[in-house]
């Protein structure tokens, strides 16, 4: 008994500690790899004995220096919710990664050890409850802070993350209508099947349509340029104008885990989650015949460094799309989202509907 | 006016294809520039005798073979001038360059640059850049030469059109310069042993279409394009000359506030035609120097600098216990001839609701030189109109003589903007004012009965507020506001307001229009008048 | 001339649809990311307060550096105190007190000559509107640092005691 409770906590351990280090790490990847997308050098002043290691020890200033920071609140605003909205926007962020699934079953001394912090039957709708609950700390944010431009950020966010989100949770539809669960590790697993013995039936595979509406909404969610009209710090400001030091900090590191955990689901979803093609349990298995037999051990390490890499690989990829697009208009944004992303959701589920009638 | 037409003989012309019609008499000049064509000249002047030797305003007139001078060629029935025709044109050029011949280049340092007729025309007109002159073959002459008290002269600069030379023969009427010398080397000079020192000299360096004449005072200040002008009434004398204030707009580094750099005469052929005298001219000073910026009150002796709160709640306490403890009797009230009607008739107001008192009286100002044109020996610009405003003792009352001997039997005296050691034996004056309880004085200056003073309130300058001065000959004309007053002083009817309000009654705040407006519904003689109708040329009443 | 109007919608129906497009300016992204992944040196930027451009590179002689006030021979400014670099200042920032000069060849002169350098956005109309050359923006100083706001109000003293910033 004391052994589960545990290995609970060192699943727990592990995962919100590979979140936490993404979204710190992230701060100093977003820096260094837009400057390096610009032709720039990007941080490397903060030194110790001169040494820079490349700006990675920025983040470790900047945690400090918003950590000592004031911590200003404004004199009319609701205190009590202008300190809770931080923690409330960080929330949903560090528990929509319980249910994602890193790894396949470990089989240690006996045990089965789910490399997935909770198994809930409910999967992804659990994800996407979740993440909904985050709009409460933009809007909490912007409205409490007994500012016009705070209120008006907030509200922009608030209409977009409910716009988007619909857009989000109806683009998966299709993907639940041929895996048939909304449970995430039945969902990894299924992928691992391949389609006439040579291809990974892999989320993207089935389902392409999805996967760039799903990329669009999950950008559009985490607030970020193309979609970063709530915020939009250098010019129309956002819900956050009011806060300093860490809380100012939270939101931030929120923004980040939300990038993290829009990778792993992206991962999970369209990529495979931990699968690495033709690697089964035993081993890999390669379409002409060829068959080569690992550790147990060894194929769960394997499988975990996979969904670690895919999803390092998904925050790149949203950094990338974070400096390359410019900003949207407000009035766009609602037109992509419900008059093209809706529509082209519904669309997709349709049809994916007809072909599942046509195959079975 | 047809009946009109009968008297007046009018002529019909053409001039550059636009037919109009000019009194007999009339200058072709004059002609033009009434259908808006302008014709270029510098000799010529609307108030002096006609010279016609600059040659710039040579016009063609059909029938005659040479150019004719259109500031000294009547107009006649039927005659068709062109002023634009390419024979004037050409004419008009090469006289320009002509006149530049010797003209010296040294615009950045000419202190008319910016209202010169040369740049005028020269570059902005006909564009001619280039010189055919080489700079080394001009002809040097003497510069910088301090020909009068306030004139310097610089004869490199001049073009010769004795426009001076008539002004001082024709207005001033004290002919002191002439031109000396012939052709290329003429020049204007001062008769030997002499200065150009006439009353109205300056007036020499506004119609100099030229740098030649510059005046002393203005010389190097500021440049006339960072000037803006606001009409007014010169406050040097009763004579009440209009004039332009030319104030600096902003437009440095905070380094330089909104000061006056010199007054222009403004054209009235009512009062000053378009002349100002010096003494006036220079009359701005006072505006900008020694002026009182805070409230003061005296305190073990001393005086020390106060907000408006504590000087009003002062001075509510001080005239209260006076006029408990002596009753309004002992207390006398002194408008002033340099004021404005408006803050005058509060003034009264205020001497009789407020103070309480019969012992109401004005203070003339300073008396001098004065002379049949423009100068008046009443220095003050407001008499007349302190005069007709009733501002006098009331039954039982003393007067502004009696107010100010030693034997008053004042506790308390309010002075608003005058100074009476102008007008009162200095000796008298310092020992009535030594044995006062209380002497507020209200003024935008310091002066020598301030060392008496309890209670000093910084006031504004007639430049600072709206206002009317009425004129020797009883012309009401208007002063406008033309900046604002200085950081912590008020105008004058602001402060009995504020003061009269603290004392608990029951005053507006009015603007000035609304005070001229009681003031034509009390006084019969100014019935129905207001700002409008009095305008920017003044009203005789 | 009329105004053209351009569709910023896209050409064609792949454009309009923005996705190949959207590819198109990711993989010119990825490209220079790779690029200077791998050779971080060949990107231009300098280690400023280590690294100078002056040094490195040199400036170019049209660089518009701080304010510079040309003298005469006898050390006197060139300066006329004309005002036409006051008047041409869009930003108000140059403030002149002309006075007479002792020496009558001169006549005027500035006695205060004093500029905001905080106020200034170095345009450089003062100097096309100076008659005189009398002043120039060729000091080379573009690191404007004092300890007030004060102290950026540059006077004749400093502004003439500058020297021109680089050789021809």
């Amino acid at each position: 008994m004391i052994l589960d409770a545990l290995i609970i906590l060192i699943k727990l351990a592990l995962v919100l500690g590979m979140i936490m280090n993404l979204a710190g790490l992230l701060t100093w990847a977003e820096r260094k790899q837009s400057a390096l997308m610009q032709d720039r050098i990007g941080p490397n002043r903060a030194n110790i004995f001169g040494f820079t290691f490349y700006g990675l020890l920025h983040p470790i200033a900047d945690g400090i220096k918003l950590i000592t920071k004031e911590d200003f609140i404004p004199a009319r605003a609701n205190k009590a919710i202008h300190s809770l909205a931080p923690a409330v926007a960080m929330f949903p962020a560090l528990v929509t990664y319980a249910v994602i699934p890193f790894g396949d079953i470990l089989r240690v001394g006996g045990r089965e050890i789910n490399l997935q912090v909770a198994d809930l039957s409910v999967g992804i709708i659990f994800i996407f409850s979740i993440a909904s609950l985050a709009i409460y700390g933009v809007m909490l944010g912007g409205w409490s802070s007994h500012n016009n431009y705070s209120l008006l950020g907030g509200l922009r966010a608030a209409a977009q993350m409910i716009s988007y989100e619909i857009a989000m949770g109806l683009s998966i539809v299709g993907l639940l209508m041929i895996y048939g669960t909304v449970e995430l590790d039945d969902l990894v697993r299924q992928q691992g099947y391949l389609i006439g013995g040579w291809l990974p039936q892999w989320g993207i595979v089935v389902q392409p349509a999805a996967f760039f509406l799903f990329l669009c909404a999950a950008i559009a969610e985490n607030k970020r340029t193309p979609f970063d009209l709530p915020e939009g710090e250098s010019e129309i400001i956002g819900y956050f104008l009011e806060y300093s030091g860490m809380r100012f900090g939270m939101f931030f590191l929120a923004e980040f885990a939300d990038i993290v955990v829009a990778s792993a689901l992206l991962t999970t979803l369209f990529f495979g989650g931990w699968q690495i093609p033709f690697l089964m349990a035993d081993g890999f298995h390669l379409p002409g015949g060829f068959s080569l037999a690992l550790p147990h051990l060894l194929v769960v390490v394997l499988q975990v460094a996979a969904f670690g890499l895919k999803v390092v690989f998904f925050c790149w990829f949203l950094l990338l799309v974070r400096w390359t697009l410019p900003r949207f208009r407000y009035d766009q944004l609602m037109r992509l989202g419900w008059k093209y992303l809706f529509p082209l959701t519904l669309a997709n589920i349709f049809i994916t509907g007809l072909i599942v009638l046509a195959l079975a | 006016m047809s009946a009109r037409n009968q008297e007046i003989e009018v002529k019909n012309l053409t001039i550059n294809g636009q037919a109009l019609q000019a009194e007999d008499g009339t200058v072709i000049l004059e002609a033009a520039r009434s259908i808006g064509i302008f014709i270029p000249h510098y000799c010529y002047h609307p108030k002096l005798s006609i010279a016609g030797c600059c040659r710039m305003c040579l016009v063609e007139i059909q029938g005659q073979p040479k150019l004719q001078p259109a500031c000294r060629t009547p107009v006649e029935e039927g005659m068709i001038v062109s002023t634009d025709s390419s024979k004037a044109i050409r004419a008009q050029r090469a006289q320009l360059e002509f006149l530049l011949l010797n003209h010296p280049i040294d615009c950045p340092i000419c202190d008319q640059a910016g209202e010169c007729g040369l740049q005028d025309f020269y570059m902005m007109e006909f564009g001619q850049h280039k010189s055919r002159f080489a700079k080394e073959e001009k002809i040097k002459r003497p510069k910088a030469v301090a020909i009068g008290p306030h004139i310097v002269f610089d004869a490199e600069r001049c073009i010769l059109c004795t426009r001076c030379i008539r002004f001082c023969i024709e207005i001033a009427k004290q002919p002191e310069i002439g031109t000396k010398n012939r052709g290329n080397h003429s020049q204007i000079t001062t008769f030997p042993g002499q200065q150009l020192d006439n009353p109205y000299s300056i007036n020499t360096v506004d119609i100099c279409p030229v740098g030649a004449l510059t005046s002393k005072d203005f010389r190097f200040k500021i440049r006339p394009w960072f000037l803006y002008s606001t009409p007014s009434v010169c406050p040097g004398c009763a004579n009440g000359c209009n004039i332009f204030i030319c104030i600096n707009k902003k437009h440095y580094v905070n380094l330089q506030r909104a000061q006056i750099y010199r007054l222009k005469p403004k054209e009235n052929p009512e009062v000053n035609d378009c002349w100002l005298c010096d003494e006036g001219r220079l009359s701005y000073k006072l505006v900008n120097e020694n002026r009182v910026l805070q409230p003061h009150i005296r305190q073990d002796g001393q005086l020390v600098l106060v907000s408006w709160e504590r000087a009003i709640n002062e001075i509510k306490n001080r005239v209260q216990k006076i006029l408990t403890e002596y009753g309004p009797q002992r207390i006398g009230a002194l408008a002033s001839s340099k004021a404005t009607n408006e803050a005058n008739y509060l003034f009264k107001k205020f001497a009789h609701e407020v103070l309480e008192t019969p012992n109401l009286d004005f203070l003339k100002g300073l008396t001098g030189y004065g002379d049949d044109f423009l100068i008046r020996e009443d220095k003050t610009p407001n008499t007349r109109g302190a005069i007709d405003l009733e501002i006098g003792p009331g039954a039982g009352g003393i007067g502004a003589a009696e107010m100010l001997s030693p034997a008053n039997p004042l506790k308390g005296l309010w002075i608003m903007g005058a100074e009476p050691t102008e007008s009162y034996d200095n000796e008298q004056v310092n020992e009535a004012l030594a044995s006062l309880e209380l002497l507020i004085i209200q003024t935008s200056n310091f002066t020598a009965s301030c060392q008496w003073a309890h209670i000093i309130l910084p006031s504004a300058t007639f430049a600072e507020v709206d206002g009317t001065f009425i004129n020797y000959k009883g012309r009401v004309q208007r002063v406008f506001k033309a900046m604002q007053p200085r950081p912590e002083s008020l105008a004058n009817e602001v402060i009995l307001g504020r003061v009269a309000r603290a004392m608990g009654y029951d005053w507006q705040e009015h603007t000035p229009a609304e005070i001229m407006r009681q003031i034509a519904a009390e006084i019969p003689r100014y019935h129905g008048l207001d700002y409008e109708k009095i305008g920017d040329k003044g009203i005789q009443t | 001339m009329a105004m053209v109007v351009k569709d910023n919608n896209g050409q064609g129906f792949l454009e309009k649809i923005y996705i190949p497009e959207i590819i198109r300016g990711l993989l010119v992204t990825s490209r220079h990311f790779f690029k200077n992944l791998f050779n971080i040196k060949q990107v231009p930027t300098i280690y400023y307060p280590e690294e100078r451009t002056e040094v490195k590179w040199g400036l170019s002689p049209r660089w518009r550096g701080r304010h510079r006030l040309t003298r005469k021979d006898d050390g006197m400014p060139r300066c006329t105190a004309c005002m036409l670099c006051a008047t041409a200042c869009p930003s108000h920032c140059i403030y002149i007190e002309p006075t007479e000069s002792a020496d009558p060849a001169v006549e005027k002169y500035p006695a205060v000559f004093m500029i905001d350098e905080l106020r200034c956005v170095f345009c450089g109309l003062c100097v096309e509107a100076c008659p005189c050359d009398a002043i120039r923006m060729d000091s080379g100083i573009y690191s404007l640092t004092e300890y007030s706001r004060a102290n950026f109000l540059y006077e004749k003293d400093v502004l003439m005691a500058t020297e021109r910033g680089y050789k021809d």
